[in-house]
């Protein structure tokens, strides 16, 4: 990657303020409102640093989880919560006869690493499954929840395909990834992109990013990481049943499901209308035999 | 583009790739309150249905049922709006509920209906309360209620079965899995329910014997739909392979047991042996028609804690998202 010609204007360490339009020289984008942003994550870059998750926390004044040790790989954090907005898998490859694998598959060797993220979808299943209007979308494209709306509802949280957003019960406010919707206002880059040291988690416009995505695809794919395939892309497993695409995409190699992603998650506000038919059907039904049979009474 | 060949193949049934057998989606924080609410709305609305359908019948013999409806179904809407608030995890904020109204969301819509509701049935069983200690009601008066009672009835009969709506409009896999089912299930249930609820309230505040013929009528037919939607449910849920939560610990059994058969078909045959034979049966059983109301709300509670338990089985929900089967 070449350097931007504007990073030379700030060789300074320590700078006086925050550099106009940052985005410019972190991530090649300018920020600007109306247009599309989104993540790629590269999962055949990540190396599992966990930088994305310490960043988040760190730049969103998060708290820390409980710091256990799950037994079950090297990810001790799960699950995204209200507290967690990035959050880094770790998937071991065993081997057929349950030991140690002896092949190396080219890229992440027998671990997979993924770091995982709200993705942004559109359309948003919280934003619509949302009451008060709380969830809503951004000038960039991004779904947020605002604080000062939220009464705490709930349901968002079983509205989510992917398991993403929760409610705290410390403020009794839902929390999710804002996509660091106040450094995007400053022209900045999120803070888990930023953070990145191998590019695994790009911020950009979407168009840009789904084009990079594709040739990425190319390129691994000569190089004989046959199974390598986007996941919420438009047209790509993740973006189905009604979901066009989701934001913040990936790049996988392994089933869906390893990286506890649905192969084929749904829009569930698709669901209110036939479940809503369906029930006024019979309950009118009801209603009708129950008119027919006090009239009936009345005859006799 | 990459082709959708490349995906790998989707594993067998049995052998569903999991994360370490994780969650994939959140469950619901939703417990005893909101069974309760969904349980609470559809006696009421029902209620309120069968009330308004007595009055069209224009039978003054039926007076006691259509003024007990009416009173029930007030209080229904009474009780139900704040079992909604407490269940908030910021209830202060609960008027924030009323700054939108969106059609893809069944809490935004229940929030309305609940509204509508609850004013139309305030309206009417106000007017019925004043026009009955009137010794002679006017004309206007009578004619408002009857003009306020059809919107009372048909919010009703949403109050009755959005709440289907608002557990399949998820990710749970088990509520999603059969948006129709559930939904048609608490309406027929919710007809049981005010059933059972106005043949309690006539024999604590009179009724007549034709009120009460006509009430068996109604609840032979509800619970008869009750039971084939139960089972036909069961069988949806396992066709998609989402059922396995409802066979854990014992809530299978209960749903069975309670639902089913206590709820719903043991009511069924004794409504269905007073229609056959009006002169041997006397009094309709205040046993069976507790026996409803608990079952209705039992197969709410079931269905609601079991989609829980289904949002935190990974496989349960890969099937359900599983796209088409290969
Ligand atoms: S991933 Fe979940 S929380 Fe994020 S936008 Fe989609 S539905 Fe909302």
């Amino acid at each position: 990657m070449t350097v931007h010609p504007r990073v030379l204007d700030y060789p300074q360490s320590f700078l006086p303020g925050v550099i106009p339009d940052e985005a410019e020289l972190t991530a090649g984008q300018r920020v600007g409102a109306g247009r599309s942003y989104g993540f790629f994550t590269d999962t055949t870059l990540c190396i599992g640093c966990k930088a994305c998750e310490v960043a988040c926390k760190e730049w969103n004044a998060l708290p820390a989880d409980d710091l256990g040790l799950r037994g079950t790989s090297y990810d001790n954090t799960g699950d995204l919560s209200a507290t967690t907005w990035r959050h880094v898998h770790f998937i071991e490859h065993i081997a057929e006869n349950g030991g140690r694998a002896t092949t190396m598959p080219p890229f992440q060797s027998n671990w997979l690493m993924m770091s995982d993220v709200c993705k942004h979808c559109s359309p948003a299943p919280c934003l619509e499954a949302c009451p008060t209007g709380a969830i809503f979308r951004t000038e960039f494209d991004t779904v947020v929840v605002q604080q000062d709306i939220c009464n705490g509802c709930g349901y968002c949280v079983p509205a989510c395909p992917f398991g993403v957003v929760d409610v705290s019960l410390e403020d009794g406010k839902a929390h999710k990834c804002t996509l660091c919707y106040d450094r995007l206002k400053g022209g900045l880059e999120p803070a888990c992109a930023k953070s990145c040291p191998t590019d695994s988690i790009q911020f950009g416009e979407l168009g840009e990013l789904h084009d990079r995505a594709h040739q990425r695809v190319e390129v691994l794919h000569a190089k004989g990481v046959e199974n390598a395939y986007l996941y919420g892309a438009p047209g790509t497993p993740g973006a189905t049943g009604g979901l066009q695409q989701l934001n913040a995409f990936f790049l996988l190699t392994a089933p869906p499901e390893t990286y506890n992603l649905p192969r084929a998650p749904s829009r569930p506000a698709e669901r209110v209308g036939p479940s809503l038919a369906a029930g006024l059907a019979t309950i009118a039904g009801l209603a009708f035999a129950s008119l027919a049979m006090f009239a009936a009474g009345r005859a006799d | 583009m990459n082709a959708p060949a490349l995906l790998p193949e989707r594993a067998t049934d049995r052998q569903i790739l999991t994360y370490y057998g994780l969650p994939a989606v959140k469950p619901s924080l939703w417990g005893g309150l909101v069974s309760g609410y969904i349980f609470i709305a559809g006696v009421g609305g029902s209620a309120q249905i069968i009330a308004t359908a007595a009055d069209f019948a224009r039978d003054p013999r039926l007076a006691p049922v259509i003024r007990q409806g009416r009173y029930i179904a007030l209080g229904a809407a009474i009780l139900g709006a704040p079992l909604l608030i407490i269940d908030l995890h910021t209830p202060q904020r609960w008027y924030n509920m009323l700054r939108i109204c969106r059609r893809t969301s069944p809490m935004s819509i229940g929030t309305w209906v609940l509204m509508s509701f609850g004013l139309s049935s305030f309206a009417v069983a106000a007017l019925q309360y004043v026009s009955g200690r009137l010794r002679r009601p006017s004309r206007t008066m009578q004619t408002t209620m009857k003009l306020l009672e059809v919107p009372a009835a048909l919010t009703g009969m949403a109050m009755s079965t959005y709440t289907g709506a608002l557990l399949s409009a998820t990710s749970t896999p088990l509520w999603a899995a059969a948006p129709c089912q559930i939904a048609a299930l608490f309406g027929a249930s919710a007809m049981a329910s005010g059933t059972a609820a106005l043949a309690l309230a006539g024999q604590c505040r009179g009724a007549s014997s034709e009120a009460g013929r006509a009430l068996d009528r109604i609840a032979f037919l509800a619970s008869a739909v009750e039971v084939v939607l139960m089972l036909s449910l069961r069988r949806r849920l396992y066709e998609k392979g989402v059922a396995e939560a409802l066979g854990d610990r014992g809530s299978g059994l209960a749903y069975d047991f309670g639902a089913v058969m206590l709820g719903a078909g043991v009511p069924m045959l004794h409504h269905g042996r007073r229609i056959l034979r009006p002169n041997r049966a006397r009094r309709p059983s205040m046993m069976v028609s507790l026996a409803v109301l608990a079952g209705g709300f039992l197969l709410r509670h079931i269905l609601l804690s079991a989609g829980n338990d289904s949002a935190r089985r990974p496989n349960d929900y890969f099937r359900f998202a599983g796209g088409p089967r290969q």
